[in-house]
């Protein structure tokens, strides 16, 4: 009956109703679209310009490993604000490692991981065990993160910085490095995210945590994992993101988070998680929040005005993702 | 004695979406009557209520209120002209105590010198509590009261301002026997005042005993209007389903024998609510548990899936014997995950909330609790999922568009189906179904049942909880009666059974 009914509704509307399920991944990939459009146009195609692609490929490998992580943190409805304080933790051991290891990398890195893994785990460890909402509990680690850096730098009578700098030359400028990394990483996580138990436990989660446990899911447990998932991801972001400066200070890695939730939006992914999550949002919306980044700076903007901008966009986008279509919702059984 | 005419719609039609969900509808109200609603899942029995009561507005066709125009805009609207309606859901808010809920949006009336006379409010709340013959503390928060008496707190809402047009719609199923007749009592009292009501109901007899007239839905369409002495439960199914149906959708055999294998033993156990209780389960065998809603019986089932930690004595499930090689000896049911890996499953009474994922599609839902048995080494590829799931759609017959449908979109009946296929199509070995044909219509209730008793031939088994009798002693091999947390009796099968006898065991 419902087939006769759509039939007889004409094309117009079946239109509409087109639009309003693939809604998603129209704002996905038309925002990506417009961003590359508007600022090649802006900046007379030196948007694309081989010495700018190396600076948006810098940009963007530090933000995408973040959201990668993330994406399987939101896609059982959590959220989390620490990552820029833990990235700032997390390369401040990193610098420490290397000092004392004469430059080795490898240490370095496992360090880096170890740290962020441990500060997600105390954040989803407090959210599970106090019932607390994750953003409350990933507050509190990220006041912890950053005061631990901000103290040790005020401690320090000389800048914090890594001495020997040769072992992140490959992780700061070999471009084709770089690229492969976040191909990789890019394919890795698609596979957990969409043919693991892991990303789709974490999905049902999102969309109904009581019904997940009655299906078996072990919703603590897979949160946890989610979170560990995170914490590496956030750790190998970490690794890039010192290896661009060379130094922690107190202000390392700040704005990191709002970054990273700004890019998942831009990617149109669902902040209460659930099926309609996806993993492209992660990488769509950060090639998209770079360009924007990127483009309003290159096509002159004043920087003061930059996160003015950025925040209208958002606001647009929320607008356009979050709202839900009346009819749709009271729809009687 | 014709009455008078309070309301008539004319050839109203609602769409959604380009969908119809109601198409040309014509129907008269009158005062001093209970009109009854009645029509399968879908046949826009909600959406004429709720356009009615101002939840919705009508893409065409009018209605007349003592034969004036009338198009409301809101619900307040709506009660403006002395309509309220009464809704399946639960209407009250968590937090806040009786009283304000019962005057929620409305605290207007009590104000005094700026700020809100509590103890007038109070006084008033409690006036209107005795309407529906109840009287306890106002200023306890709702959330301490069960869920029957919150339904009943918002009906003494609707009475309280005083309606001329009472819309019941679907409220009874949730209720215990008490609760209903309660209900009942008071639309009688309604019409006894030259009020009307209208009452929309999936229970047949329920509403030939209630209402004064009758009016069928199908696909949105008014397919027929009876009145009292023409009440016939058999045509008036069919005109529902559009097609005959049998008189008796039950089992009609009475062979109440079953495997010796006792898939589950409770022996002795309290927990929750429960108090010393101990039965088996066996192979092939449907058990059903009936009492009233405050009796246990629903603790019964979330304690057999693990979800429920007994205090006291000992459930044990038959291993699954591919995992114990061979051998079958029985293990404490310690958690929801031993549950299932010894092929237990379980369909909540509360199926949207709590058994399915209602923004995620059919094979999502499907694949969740079969996703161990769906592994290809470390991964679940989608061709097993999509196989899976088409294979369950398919034996099933759930009425989609595609496995890739969101399962919100599906109508209660399909929507169960869905619950049902996640367990049967992970090989469960014993289903516990709390409520199975809750909110379902009478064609899907015929499947319910035949599928039921084929897994019970295919040596499953199950456990059937439920508030409606005549299903349990229609269905079951063996019936268990719980009252506050006991069992207080056990029926075998057979034709002599009926709800009578079984009744006084429940009160």
């Amino acid at each position: 009956m419902e087939e006769k009914n759509t039939l007889k509704s004409g094309f117009g509307s079946r239109i509409l109703h087109w639009i309003q399920n693939y809604k998603q991944y129209i704002i996905q990939y038309f925002g990506l679209i417009f961003v590359i459009a508007v600022f090649l146009y802006l900046t007379d195609g030196d948007l694309f310009s081989a010495r700018n692609l190396e600076t948006l490929i810098r940009q963007l490998v530090v933000i995408l490993t973040i959201t990668l992580g993330m994406a399987f943190i939101y896609s059982h409805g959590g959220m989390d604000i620490s990552v820029g304080a833990v990235v700032a933790l997390s390369s401040l051991c990193a610098t420490y490692v290397m000092n004392l290891t004469a430059g080795q990398v490898l240490p370095a890195i496992l360090v880096s991981i170890a740290v962020s893994v441990t500060c997600y785990l105390l954040n989803i460890i407090v959210t599970n065990q106090f019932g607390l909402m994750s953003t409350i509990s990933s507050l509190s680690v990220m006041f912890v993160a950053r005061g631990i850096v901000t103290y040790v730098n005020s401690m320090s009578t000389d800048k914090i910085e890594v001495h020997n700098t040769a072992g992140l030359e490959l992780f700061r400028s070999n471009t084709p490095f770089l690229i492969g990394t976040m191909a990789v990483l890019c394919i890795v996580m698609t596979v957990l995210f969409n043919l693991t138990k892991l990303g789709k436990q974490n999905r049902a989660i999102g969309d109904n945590p009581l019904s997940a446990m009655q299906s078996g899911v072990r919703v603590k447990k897979v949160k946890v994992e989610a979170y560990v998932l995170a914490g590496i991801m956030v750790g190998i972001a970490a690794v890039f993101s010192l290896s661009r400066t060379g130094s922690v200070s107190e202000k390392t890695g700040s704005g990191l988070e709002m970054d990273a939730i700004v890019a998942l939006i831009l990617g149109g992914m669902a902040l209460n998680g659930g099926a309609k999550s996806r993993i492209s949002s992660a990488i769509i919306g950060s090639f998209t929040y770079v360009l924007l980044n990127n483009g309003l700076v290159m096509a002159g903007v004043d920087t003061q005005v930059v996160s003015l901008i950025k925040g209208i966009i958002f606001l647009i986008v929320v607008f356009l993702t979050i709202r839900q279509p009346k009819s749709k919702k009271v729809l009687p059984r | 004695m014709e009455k008078d005419l309070f309301l008539e719609t004319k050839n109203l039609e609602k769409a959604f979406d380009g969908i119809k969900a109601l198409d040309g509808v014509s129907l008269k109200v009158y005062c001093g009557q209970i009109q009854g609603l009645i029509g399968e899942n879908g046949s826009g029995k909600s959406t004429i209520s709720s356009i009615i009561s101002g939840i919705h507005t009508a893409t065409k066709g009018e209605i007349l209120l003592r034969g004036k125009p009338y198009r409301p805009r809101s619900p307040l609207d709506a009660r403006d002209n002395r309509i309220c309606m009464i809704v399946q859901e639960t209407g009250t808010i968590s937090g806040l105590s009786v009283a304000d809920n019962l005057f929620l949006g409305d605290e207007a009336m009590f104000l005094q010198h700026g700020s809100i006379n509590r103890k007038k409010m109070q006084r008033e709340a409690e006036k209107s509590l005795e309407k529906v013959g109840l009287s306890f503390d106002v200023t306890a928060p709702i959330e301490t009261l069960s869920f029957e008496t919150r339904k009943l707190v918002e009906i003494a809402r609707a009475l309280y301002f005083d309606p001329t047009l009472l819309i019941v719609d679907e409220t009874t199923t949730a209720l215990s026997y008490e609760g209903r007749s309660l209900i009942h009592k008071i639309m009688r009292d309604l019409k006894e005042q030259n009020k009307a009501v209208l009452f929309i109901s999936h229970d047949l007899p329920e509403l030939m005993e209630i209402c004064d007239r009758l009016t069928v839905l199908r696909d949105g369409k008014l397919i027929s209007a009876f009145r009292k002495e023409e009440f016939d439960e058999r045509l008036i199914k069919q005109t529902m389903v559009g097609r005959s149906i049998q008189d008796n959708f039950y089992r009609s055999d009475f062979d109440a024998s079953h495997g010796e294998k006792r898939m589950m033993q409770v022996s002795h156990v309290d927990a929750g609510p429960l108090k010393d209780v101990t039965f088996d389960l066996h192979e092939g065998e449907i058990l059903g548990v009936g009492g009233l809603s405050g009796s246990g019986m629903h603790e019964l089932g979330k304690l057999l899936y693990g979800m429920l930690p007994p205090l006291r004595g000992e459930v044990t499930v038959l291993q699954d014997t591919k995992s114990a090689g061979g051998k079958e000896i029985p293990v404490r049911v310690k958690n929801i995950q031993t549950a299932m890996e010894n092929g237990i499953g379980y369909v909540s009474k509360d199926r949207d909330q709590e058994t399915l994922l209602l923004n995620a599609s059919i094979k999502d839902n499907l694949v969740i609790s079969a996703l161990d048995k769906l592994k290809t080494g470390f991964f679940i590829l989608p061709r097993a999922e999509k196989e899976f799931s088409q294979k369950q759609v398919g034996s099933l017959h759930i009425k989609c568009s595609g496995v890739n449908q969101t399962v919100g979109e599906l109508s209660g009946g399909n929507k169960q189906k869905v619950s049902f296929g996640k367990w049967i199509g992970n090989q469960s070995r014993i289903l516990i179904l709390d409520s199975p044909t809750r909110g379902v219509d009478v064609g899907v209730k015929t499947t319910m049942y035949q599928l039921i008793y084929q897994l019970k031939k295919q040596g499953c088994a199950i456990l059937i909880i439920s508030e409606e009798l005549p299903e349990l002693i229609g269905m079951s091999d063996r019936v268990l009666i719980m009252k506050d947390g006991c069992v207080s009796m056990e029926f075998q099968r057979s034709p002599e059974l009926v709800e009578s006898s079984i009744i006084e065991y429940m009160i």
